[in-house]
């Protein structure tokens, strides 16, 4: 029994060590990325190819001064970061890496996930009103819209796998796409998925709660130190929760010929990141009624749809 | 060992959910009251899991905490209410109090009645082979309270329309 | 119409977008890592001046005073006096670098082609005492332009020394 628990513990260790290392040289890959494809180098002084960057702005917000502005309410002021970052990494202990390593392997993993993406909007609408101050407002009010908004279309657009895979166990969901991936069958709920996920994770173009040209930085204005290293945590960690839940609903996880499994997994997870950074490059900010409208009246009828017409079908295949 | 563990995780949520639900109900401002109602989310939600009831954990947390407590603090947060200084108020409270007795006796009596609460043990639900919390909701849901749960719908659509047109109706 | 709607479900357009970026993700950088790595100099660019010298070392300076008249910044300053055999000898030349925009009117103006713009740009020192350059470092500045293969050898010495500082 305490064998099981040390044994688990330091399975959370390990998995939340490689996370942080992971959203570290994911800002590193963001610059690099983007830089190249605005015909730039990117980061390229510290250390060989510059690989050393995340480390140095690690060690820089640490060493900076922690700031609390006179006029924030306190208590909820400090627990705010917390609640961005925690249910990021939390999310990973049912995502299944590989056929044996995962933290949990529990029946309604998906739910769980989906549980805690709703719960991260707590860090940014908590973070907002505990400033005081008029834009960390208005970033927050905007990201709250937006991710409520925008987690009706996704949760709708993640049923379609599920119907098919008749399971919300993110393992079995895996199983079932050992011939085929859900993405063929399953093609428009995964542009749903894909679209929904940048507008859950605020990144480009969908990333109004942070728009830098109107509200300086969004909810985490008043922010300086660690604290603000927390936000960044939590929404590259959240990047890839939803890359990994893409990677197991509708591209077929683990599964892969010829590579170990948890190669294959990391090829689809980091596919799906770089998808990210690639639209952050291309498509320019919307602006805030065309984002309601997208989802509202385009996304959410068109994943309600989807699902009518998939469980008439699998419907029909199972009876 | 493991009961022990059982015991010690029901009492922490326990006394979480208790008292952080008290907090809220005390706090003057509304949107500390909102706060240390997710906390009381949470621990309810550990407590359903204990229960091996993970589907019903999973929707609370996703649809109270996500969703309805969300809209809560953006109105909240959109009105920014003063604080009512509702001590200063005898008679309400006076009045709330005795509704709030009323009905929780009325509650226990009936919880009494089922018999649910008589065990005093965390008993957890022995599912059939290949039969989960999820397909077990599903299955009683959709066949044997599919009357209740059609009703239920059909007054949120209703809800959701009458929403639509009072705000639509300039 | 009909490819209108096309365009709207497919989303062609970002697609296009999107392969644009994806095309420029592989192009060489254009960046150039400035202290470390010389960055190249058009042949009309504007730098810090020179006088051209005759074969026997002599300038080609007639001291005609329109440079000093056409400067809109005022930078030059000529005295001249008359020479043993009636010539007109030049005393003093002086150009301030503080105050030279580079607009390069006296190169303009120069009736017998002796001032010039050079590509010298870096100009910068921690005093100011030697923003102040007279007919000797100007005589000097041609060599190093015209002759000394400036353009490569250096440019990347002097920048490399620079960073060091």
């Amino acid at each position: 029994m305490v064998l099981a628990i040390v044994f688990t513990l330091i399975k959370i260790l390990i998995i939340i060590v490689c996370t942080l290392t992971g959203v570290a040289y994911m800002t590193y890959a963001e610059r690099k990325v983007i830089g190249h494809m605005q015909v730039r180098l990117g980061p390229v002084h510290t250390g060989p190819k510059g690989l050393l960057q995340p480390l140095a702005d690690g060690l820089k917000l640490m060493a900076k001064e922690d700031m609390t502005p006179d006029m924030v309410d306190k208590p909820v002021f400090y627990v705010a970061p917390f609640l961005g970052m925690v249910p990021g990494l939390a999310a990973f202990a049912v995502i299944p890496f590989s056929e044996n390593i995962y933290v949990a392997n529990i029946n309604v993993g998906l739910l769980y996930v989906l549980a805690l993406s709703s719960v991260g909007v707590y860090g940014i609408i908590m973070s907002g009103w505990a400033s005081n101050s008029k834009y960390a407002t208005m970033g927050s009010l905007r990201s709250s819209a937006q991710v409520i908004s925008y987690e009706t279309a996704m949760g709708l657009s993640i049923l379609g796998p599920v119907l098919l895979a008749g399971s919300l166990n993110l393992k079995e969901i895996t199983e079932a796409q050992r011939g085929l991936w859900f993405m063929v069958p399953q093609f428009v709920a995964f542009v749903i998925y894909s679209i929904s996920a940048v507008a859950e994770t605020n990144r480009a173009p969908f990333d109004l709660p942070e728009a830098e040209t109107e509200l300086v930085a969004g909810f985490h204005v008043e922010y300086s130190s660690m604290r603000f290293a927390m936000f960044f945590l939590g929404e590259y960690a959240n990047m890839y929760v939803v890359a990994s839940m893409c990677a197991v609903l509708f591209l077929g996880g683990y599964t892969g010929p010829l590579l170990p499994p948890i190669v294959w997994f990391l090829i689809k997870m980091l596919a799906f990141m770089f998808f990210f950074l690639w639209l952050r490059a291309t498509l320019p900010r919307l602006r805030f009624d065309q984002l309601m409208n997208l989802g509202w009246k385009i996304l959410i009828p068109i994943a309600l749809a989807n699902l009518l017409i998939t469980s008439i079908v699998v419907y029909a295949i199972r009876n | 060992m493991n009961e022990i563990f059982m015991n010690i995780g029901f009492w922490v949520l326990g006394i979480t959910a208790v008292v952080s639900s008290l907090f809220m109900v005390t706090r003057e401002n509304p949107v500390h009251s909102a706060l240390w109602m997710l906390l009381t989310f949470f621990a309810v939600a550990g407590i359903f899991i204990q229960l091996d009831a993970e589907y019903i954990a999973a929707i609370q947390v996703m649809v109270y905490a996500g969703a309805i407590l969300v809209l809560y603090m953006f109105v909240v947060m959109l009105l920014n209410p003063k604080s009512t200084g509702f001590i200063k108020m005898p008679f309400k409270v006076v009045l709330g109090g005795v509704v709030a007795v009323v009905l929780f006796v009325q509650i226990l009596m009936t919880l009494m009645g089922t018999g649910v609460i008589k065990s005093t043990q965390l008993g957890n639900i022995n599912y059939p082979e290949g039969f989960t919390n999820v397909k077990a909701f599903g299955t009683v849901m959709f066949t044997q309270y599919i009357v209740p749960f059609e009703v239920a719908s059909v007054l949120l659509l209703v809800a959701m329309i009458g929403a639509i047109v009072i705000a639509k109706k300039d | 119409m009909m490819k209108n709607i096309f365009e709207t479900i497919f989303f062609t357009e970002i697609l296009q977008g999107l392969g644009i970026t994806l095309k420029h993700m592989f192009m060489k950088p254009v960046t150039y890592k400035y202290p470390f790595e010389a960055t190249p100099i058009q042949d009309r660019f504007r730098g810090v001046q020179y006088i051209k010298t005759t074969a026997d070392g002599r300038t080609k300076c007639v001291g005609c005073y329109l440079c000093q008249k056409v400067c809109p910044s005022e930078c030059i300053h000529i005295e001249t006096d008359c020479g043993p055999n009636g010539e007109r000898l030049i005393r003093k030349y002086e150009l301030d670098l503080s105050r030279c925009i580079y607009c390069g009117y006296c190169e303009e103006v120069c009736p017998v082609d002796a001032i010039h713009m050079g590509w010298e740009w870096n100009t910068v020192a921690p005093t100011r005492d030697n923003y102040v350059i007279n007919m000797k470092t100007l005589s000097q500045n041609y060599k190093d332009n015209v002759e000394g293969n400036w353009k490569n050898k250096h440019l990347k010495k002097k920048l490399v020394e620079g960073v060091q500082q």
